[in-house]
């Protein structure tokens, strides 16, 4: 739980990462909104349960309204994930109790980067081998091991990325493949946690596209897609300071 | 059928006169399969009207089907009958398989060599079928005929020594080889999967009125022939599962091969399949067998199919009149045999796979009724409206396939309702696509609508225009069913049923179908209200048709201004009593924005466009700031409309609101506010969501 109380010791930390993942879907609606409006011109529909019908012919009217749709949605969210990644430095001083956001955000900005590429060749490696290993046997335990196997690779990425802010030889491509065989050959408490983050991350990211796409546009299938959005963000920040606390545990 | 049964269900001793059926084996001791049905027809109670003598071409075949070379050596004994009032001197028949022999025929050069999306690719294996002896049989004696192909060699003509005369029947006996091409389009193989279908030498359609009805065969054509009776023995591996229009009599296996007599009814064709890994699976419906052969591996999708088959089954009957035969077979091509699928003969038809979708997937993310189960309706629906009304598929396709459209979907609807929560076509996160919305979005979008005329032969529509299907399909079905909404459901139903009944084994026309609905209905029957009250106008039957079947537009409606102005007062000069002009001051309220005025001092204005040539009645629902609302019909003859309301604030109009007009492809202009900011502008606030939910699952889905 050390890892948790990091995190309510940075309530700012939380406010912006609810903020880098409430952002980029409210930004998406504003614009597909606006393009559909503009769209549609002077008309409108009735509510008369044809709503599919209507979207599907103006979006064969109009396609540039299925890019205005998924355009945005798609770089927001990467833009967020990318300042996520950029303000690692930071987050990681944060969470470790240390000041100097700002400074730690530029002081880290590049060894993170680098080492971002090489996790991901190890990434690729590694998921390639699990996929082939787990291929024959049955789909739902071939889709747990894949499941399993990218939750100790996003461990492995945040250790990598912690280890990165503060290691000597934080450019070598040692530190990201040591990083990797620590997380894969200590599998303790840590790691089981870890990917149980990883995987409620996920779920909370399926369950809030699936509320916003399923929902009728109501106060409340709109407040649950903001919540799950943001319960998302917050299991990310929490396996961060996972992370942190293997790399450094608290006294 | 006693006839039949005398002299058919025997072996043809002359065949073996033809040295390529000679090695045709004798069959061993003969029993039927369990529990199938040996009578081709149901039972008289239950088939409806079949009228027997109208048999005009009745065949006996015996065929074997060589694996090895993909042939099927054959000898068939046709007796053919004149029933019109001419003689004549020559026969032609369709070799339909030719199509297949080589890049020139005008199938290969009209399709361009593939159908329907699927080519041959490098694996092509032309077909072809060739006769090798024509005898006109006399009695006891044949006479050879001299017979030629035609320009395209999916013709032949047959030279007889003395005119056919009228209400005479005459016996041609000849044998044929028949090569199966490497499946693309409908007939053919794949691998050891055989698809027997279109493969023997077929004679034309004798007409009173039109002559012989022949048609070079192309890529939209389909098939058009008489009713009659077939007794076929089928010589097969004995390691097959066959399937086959008609019902199996004998069964015999001898060694390695295996024979079967198979017998039908009253049909215009005999297809047949042979496939040694098909699983078979059984149901019934009122009677009727319903056999389904398929790949093994696919078995668990039988029971949808089954459902599908009942359902079609179900509304068919009820609103068409009883399928008159004892079986349907459904056939799954397996994989690599897909351009089999999707294609009807009598009691037997292809059908197409359903998507791999898992159940948790099919209930909360993603389900359809369009693939494998719609093409099993589809299919189905030509045992009417081809199968059973026979029109001619070359001349009118849309008689067919279009009639069988609609019907399929009221199958639909009479399954999952309209209106309902069952009534989708496709559901996609919850979010339905009603049956009405499908057959709309089928006519095309935008600039992209189909432009050829309906009622051409299916030749006249080119492969590279491309809208074939949207016309034939689409339009057909979506005309109808506007019909259908125009004249209430009641009188559109006694209107087919009328039409079902005339074209029961009579080759119907697009002019019986019309015909029907002028004597069912009059020729200007009163258009009918969403609630299925009379509206204040009536429907011109002929002009509808018109417009439908030769005309290329569609209807589409616009509302061009939707809004509220100062009432017109009497501001101004007028001349008194004594001649000398008057002045009426303006109001106080003159310069009053029309929002803030009181209702009755303002007028709501509508006006109605139509930019699309098809002319028809609409509905136009009004909606006033009072909360009260009017249904105004306009009966779409002029080009616009224009409706005025003094004394009522318009909030809204929409045009056609119950969706009554299907073959409106364009319906985002059919609703307008006079005010913008208060139109829900539910679409945005939808397309909004979606984008917001996509941003979550990329946002929360990928950070780091």
């Amino acid at each position: 739980m050390n890892a948790l109380r990091r995190i309510v010791r940075a309530p700012d930390l939380v406010a912006l990462v609810l903020v880098a993942g409430l952002a980029p879907g409210l930004l998406a609606r504003q614009v597909a909104t606006m393009s559909a409006r503009a769209a549609m011109g002077p008309f409108d529909v009735l509510r008369d349960g044809h709503d599919l019908a209507y979207l599907v012919e103006l979006l064969a009217a109009h396609p540039s309204v299925g890019l205005a749709i998924a355009g945005p949605a798609a770089a927001g969210g990467l833009l967020a994930a990318l300042a996520m990644l950029v303000l690692t430095g930071g987050l990681v001083a944060r969470l470790e109790g240390r000041g100097g956001f700002g400074g730690a955000v530029t002081g880290a900005l590049a060894p993170v980067l680098v080492q971002s590429l090489y996790h991901a060749v190890l990434r690729v490696v590694f998921l390639g081998l699990v996929f082939l290993a787990a291929g024959p046997a049955p789909a739902w335990i071939s889709a747990a091991s894949l499941a399993v196997a990218y939750g100790l690779c996003v461990h492995a990425f945040d250790v990598t990325r912690v280890r990165a802010c503060r290691a000597a030889d934080r450019y070598h491509p040692r530190l990201a493949f040591r990083a990797f065989m620590d997380v894969l050959s200590r599998r303790g408490l840590f790691s089981a946690g870890a990917v149980a983050l990883v995987l409620l991350g996920g779920a909370a990211a399926l369950a809030g596209a699936f509320a916003g796409l399923s929902g009728d546009g109501s106060a409340a299938s709109t407040a649950a897609v903001r919540m799950l959005a943001g319960t998302g963000m917050f299991l990310g920040l929490w396996r961060l300071s996972v992370a942190v606390e293997r790399e450094q545990p608290l006294r | 059928m006693s006839s039949l049964r005398s002299s058919g269900a025997r072996r043809l001793p002359w065949l073996c006169a033809a040295p390529v059926l000679c090695t045709i084996a004798a069959p061993a001791a003969a029993k039927p399969p369990p529990e199938a049905p040996t009578n081709p027809l149901r039972p008289p109670e239950a088939r409806g009207v079949v009228p027997l003598e109208r048999k005009v071409a009745s065949y006996w075949i015996e065929a074997k089907l060589d694996p090895e070379t993909k042939t099927v050596l054959a000898g068939a004994t046709l007796r053919w009958k004149n029933t019109t009032g001419r003689a004549v001197q020559a026969l032609p028949f369709h070799l339909y398989m030719n199509a297949f022999r080589a890049e020139d025929t005008a199938w290969m050069r009209s399709s361009g060599g593939s159908h329907r999306g699927i080519g041959p690719g490098d694996e092509l294996d032309w077909g072809y079928v060739d006769v090798r002896t024509m005898e006109l049989w006399d009695g006891e004696a044949g006479r050879p005929l001299t017979y030629r192909e035609d320009t395209d060699p999916t013709l032949l003509l047959v030279s007889l020594p003395s005119p056919v005369e009228p209400g005479r029947t005459i016996e041609l006996r000849y044998t044929f080889e028949t090569k199966l091409p490497r499946v693309f389009a409908r007939t053919g193989y794949a691998d050891d999967f055989f698809m027997v279908a279109q493969w023997f030498p077929k004679i034309a359609v004798l007409e009173e009125a039109g002559g012989w009805k022949a048609h070079v065969f192309t890529v939209h054509d389909e098939f058009y022939a008489d009713f009659g009776d077939y007794e076929v023995t089928l010589d097969v591996p004995a390691e097959m599962v066959v399937g086959h229009t008609g019902v199996r009599v004998a069964e015999s296996t001898d060694g390695e091969r295996k024979r079967l007599s198979v017998r039908a009814s009253m049909v215009h064709d005999f297809a047949w399949t042979a496939y040694a890994d098909f699983a078979e699976h059984e149901g019934s419906y009122e009677g009727i067998r319903i056999r389904q052969l398929l790949p093994k591996d696919r078995l668990e999708e039988a029971p949808a199919h089954l459902e599908a088959q009942i359902l079609a089954l179900r509304s068919f009957e009820d609103r068409y009149g009883p399928y008159p035969w004892s079986t349907i077979t459904i056939v799954h091509p397996p994989p690599g045999a897909q351009g089999a699928g999707g294609m009807e003969y009598p009691t037997l038809y292809t059908t197409s796979s359903r998507p791999q979708i898992p159940a948790l997937v099919r209930r909360f993310v993603l389900d359809e009724r369009v693939a494998g189960t719609f093409t099993t309706v589809h299919e189905f629906g030509h045992q009417y409206f081809q199968g059973l009304f026979a029109s001619n598929e070359h001349e009118q396709a849309w008689v067919d396939e279009g009639l069988n459209t609609m019907a399929d979907l009221l199958a639909y609807e009479d399954a999952y309702g309209r209106g309902t929560e069952d009534d989708w076509i496709v559901r996609l996160f919850g979010h339905r696509l009603p049956i009405d919305a499908f057959v709309r979005l089928s006519l095309g979008r935008r600039g992209d609508l189909p432009v050829s005329p309906l009622d051409q032969p299916a030749s006249f529509f080119s492969a590279d225009v491309g809208d074939y299907g949207a016309v034939t399909y689409s339009k057909t079905s979506a005309a109808m069913l506007t019909l259908r909404r125009l004249v209430g459901d009641g009188a559109f139903r006694r209107a087919m049923a009328a039409y079902a009944e005339r074209a029961r084994f009579a080759h119907p026309t697009g002019d019986d179908l019309e015909r029907a609905f002028v004597d069912t209905l009059g020729a200007h029957p009163p258009v009918r209200n969403a609630d299925g009250s009379e509206a204040p106008l009536r429907l011109d039957l002929a002009d509808f048709f018109d417009q439908m079947r030769y005309g290329s537009g569609f209807p589409d409606f616009r509302l061009r201004r939707v809004e509220n102005r100062r009432r017109m007062g009497e501001a101004g000069y007028h001349r008194d009593e004594s001649g000398a002009l008057e002045e009426t001051p303006l109001p106080d309220d003159f310069d009053t924005a029309v929002f803030d005025l009181p209702d009755e001092r303002v007028e709501g204005v509508v006006v109605m466009t139509r930019p699309g040539s098809f002319r028809l009645p609409v509905p136009i629902l009004v909606a006033f700031a009072d909360d009260s609302a009017t249904t105004v019909w306009w009966d779409g003859r002029d080009r616009s409309k224009v409706l005025r309301f003094p004394g009522k604030r318009v909030r809204y109009a929409a045009i056609d609101p119950d969706h009554a007009i299907l073959l409106e492809p364009n319906r985002l202009d059919n609703t307008r506010y006079a005010r913008r900011d208060d139109a829900p502008q539910a679409i945005p606030a939808f397309a909004g969501r979606i984008a917001e939910a996509l941003a979550v699952l990329v946002t929360v889905g990928v950070a780091p």
